[in-house]
């Protein structure tokens, strides 16, 4: 999905003043619960897939600031390592069944990336989306030079 | 600033008028300003065929709209959008977020999957909300998920049709239980229901569906071919607790830009006779030469100029008030005034000599209307105040047809608009009559007017070049239409809805509507496009 501002002046682009969500996701079914349950809950996203991957047409990672990726499979785990390095590192929460092994998990969290054991409550998801996208919002709004108190638009 | 200008401020300031007057064109149905001014969660249809102006209109809502505006488009390939509508690059608009409408290839059999892996990921007991959601089409999902909840936004949703056919469309091959259309629709309105969002679905088939009872507005546009022009008409056919002033607009694409045009409020409308006809002219260009100014920019750019030697045909039909007409006569008729031109009058029956003298009295000082304006009268004079009975060219009918007398009243009226101006700059004399006052006079002269001798008379008003003349006539007049093969300028005024369209016959214009002025302007045509 491409979500676009039409600026005055002319300028046409995604509002990248603001933290932005991307999913990285190559399970079709999945991905589409993924982006049900990040818009039901008034999070915008940015950028589906990669641009290497085709998975699905839509505006490429980079300048994402949160990637939320699903991982099944070392499959799954591969796609998102390269839907990570091409939005250019961004924080990342993987959501991840409870059947993956320990090791898959650990991997993943010494990179920084957040768990979300799976299945979860849609508010627990929710919650932990908001929370990360708070702190990255108050990052951006300290790199700006603004005050604490900044809109968080994603 | 000129003592005739100062006066002409004067007159605007009297009257009320502001730079900021709420009757300039306006953007938008004042019905629809309200309705989108109202709190709380609402939704409204704009109806219309291809090309009819359904997106300038929801645009031209987002403007005025002050929360949060999410377009849901097709037109986001190639800027297809800031492409067709260039004005949304300017300065001054306002930012709009665009989601693109066209939904991915086998997006219903997609949301049926992910209804189906819905446990995958989330518990049991919190699906209800998803499982709904899901069916609604992405560009949907991404624009709910635009709206802080917190604050008023518009969503418009350009074309609903397109969208919501195409999500259907790309089907779902052996799933049971798949939401139809209306389905659809009802979780369309549920869910963007939660906030305070005004939707805005723009469709182009014909016929009412469910949704025009669902959703709390509904509006067509339209437009038509009219003798080869174009008129486009909004029509209010629904407004939930609104009362509708209004139920139909004219309205212009002029400049890829939603504009609709008001009930014209003044002339037979105006409760104000007595101050006379309207808003006085613009103050004559630099340079203009020697023709007739309009006292009109908008009529200078529509029609041209007012060249002398010749005649301009006012051509109204018979529902167009002749108080409406004075509305573009009188600013000229000012103008020459305020110039040192002469203006000769013959008025149509009807019309009393002391309403046309009170107005032009406000602009000019008598002394100058003494000098410049003479009104061919054939009634009793003896009630009239003197300094009206001074500017008369009275014709007595009891007298007539006694043909020295009728010639002496012909030479006289010729003399006076043949001279030269008195003004500091030359400037044409102008003459403004019409068949039926002319008809009159003639009669009330002994004679009579024909189509066959009439566009030799009134040819001899302009003979010498001195002067420029306006006949104002009714459509189906024989002696008016006589008169069509030697104007140079040929005008026709039509009335509808309260508005009155005015368009040239020579040479060919589109319609343009005329609408109240302001400060600066003795009136407005706004171009129908």
């Amino acid at each position: 999905m491409v979500s676009s501002t039409l600026h005055p002046g002319g300028r046409s682009s995604r509002p990248r003043d603001s933290v932005s969500v991307g999913v990285a996701v190559r399970d079709e079914a999945v991905r589409g619960v993924v982006l049900g349950l990040l818009r039901l809950h008034r999070v915008p996203v940015l950028g589906v897939g990669t641009k290497s991957s085709r998975v699905e047409v839509g505006a490429p990672t980079r300048g994402t600031s949160l990637l939320v990726g699903y991982i099944a499979s070392p499959e799954d785990a591969e796609y998102f390592d390269t839907t990570l390095r091409e939005a250019g590192e961004p924080a990342a929460i993987a959501l991840v069944p409870r059947e993956v092994s320990r090791p898959v998990i650990e991997r993943l969290e010494k990179r920084g990336t957040e768990i979300l054991r799976l299945p979860t409550a849609a508010e627990t998801f929710a919650q932990v989306v908001r929370s990360r996208l708070a702190i990255l919002a108050g990052s951006v709004a300290e790199g700006a030079g603004g005050s604490s108190g900044k809109k968080v638009e994603t | 600033m000129s003592a005739v200008s100062s006066k002409i401020a004067d007159v605007v300031r009297d009257r009320g008028v502001s730079a900021h007057s709420e009757n300039v064109p306006r953007l938008i149905p004042s019905e629809l300003d309200a309705f989108c001014r109202r709190s709380g969660p609402q939704s409204l249809l704009i109806r219309g065929p291809p090309g009819a102006g359904k997106t300038s209109l929801a645009l031209a809502l987002l403007e005025s709209f002050s929360g949060t505006r999410i377009m849901v488009s097709t037109r986001v390939v190639d800027h297809q959008l800031e492409r067709d509508f260039p004005w949304l690059r300017h300065e001054d608009a306002v930012p709009i977020q665009i989601v693109n409408a066209q939904t991915t290839p086998h997006a219903l059999a997609r949301a049926a999957e992910a209804i189906d892996s819905l446990t995958r990921v989330v518990e049991e007991d919190s699906t209800e909300d998803m499982k709904s959601f899901l069916w609604l089409p992405g560009p949907v999902q991404e624009a709910y998920a635009s709206i802080d909840p917190s604050q008023p936004a518009m969503v418009v949703i350009d074309s609903w049709d397109a969208l919501v056919e195409a999500f259907i469309a790309s089907g779902a091959p052996g799933r049971p239980n798949i939401p139809n259309r209306e389905d659809i629709e009802r979780l369309l309105l549920s869910y963007l229901s939660r906030s305070e969002v005004t939707l805005v679905l723009i469709v182009e088939r014909a016929g009412s569906s469910q949704l025009d009872y669902l959703v709390n507005a509904v509006v067509t546009v339209q437009s038509d071919l009219s003798g080869g022009r174009l008129e486009r008409t909004l029509a209010i056919i629904k407004l939930r607790g609104l009362r509708v002033e209004t139920p139909t607009y004219p309205f212009t694409l002029e400049g890829a830009r939603f504009r609709s045009i008001g009930r014209f409020r003044r002339g037979s409308d105006s409760d104000d006779h007595s101050a006379g006809p309207y808003l006085p002219a613009e103050p004559t260009p630099q340079g203009w030469g020697f023709k007739v100014w309009p006292g009109s920019s908008d009529f200078d750019a529509a029609f041209g100029s007012l060249l002398p030697g010749a005649t301009t045909l006012i051509e109204m039909d018979p529902e167009v008030p002749l108080e409406v007409v004075h509305v573009i006569i009188d600013p000229p008729v000012a103008a020459t005034l305020a110039q040192g031109g002469r203006v000769l009058l013959t008025p149509a029956p009807g019309t009393t000599a002391a309403t046309a003298y009170r107005y032009y009295r406000r602009l000019v000082p008598a002394s100058v209307l003494e000098a410049q304006l003479r009104m061919v009268w054939t009634h009793d004079p003896e009630k009239l105040p003197s300094d009206i009975k001074r500017i008369l060219i009275q014709v007595d009918a009891s007298t007539a047809p006694e043909k020295p007398v009728h010639r002496q009243i012909v030479r006289e009226a010729l003399d006076f608009i043949d001279a030269a101006g008195s003004g500091s700059s030359a400037v044409p004399n102008l003459r403004v009559g019409s068949s039926t006052g002319d008809h009159h006079v003639a009669s009330a002269l002994g004679s009579v007017l024909v189509p066959e001798n009439y566009p030799d008379i009134a040819s001899g008003y302009v003979a010498n070049q001195q002067s420029h003349q306006i006949i104002v006539g009714w459509t189906g007049d024989l002696l008016f239409h006589s008169l069509s093969d030697a104007a140079a300028l040929h005008l026709q005024f039509r009335a509808r809805n309260g508005r009155y369209f005015i368009n040239g016959l020579r040479p060919y214009t589109p319609y343009y509507v005329i609408s109240e002025g302001d400060a600066t302007h003795p009136y407005r045509l706004t171009r129908m496009v």
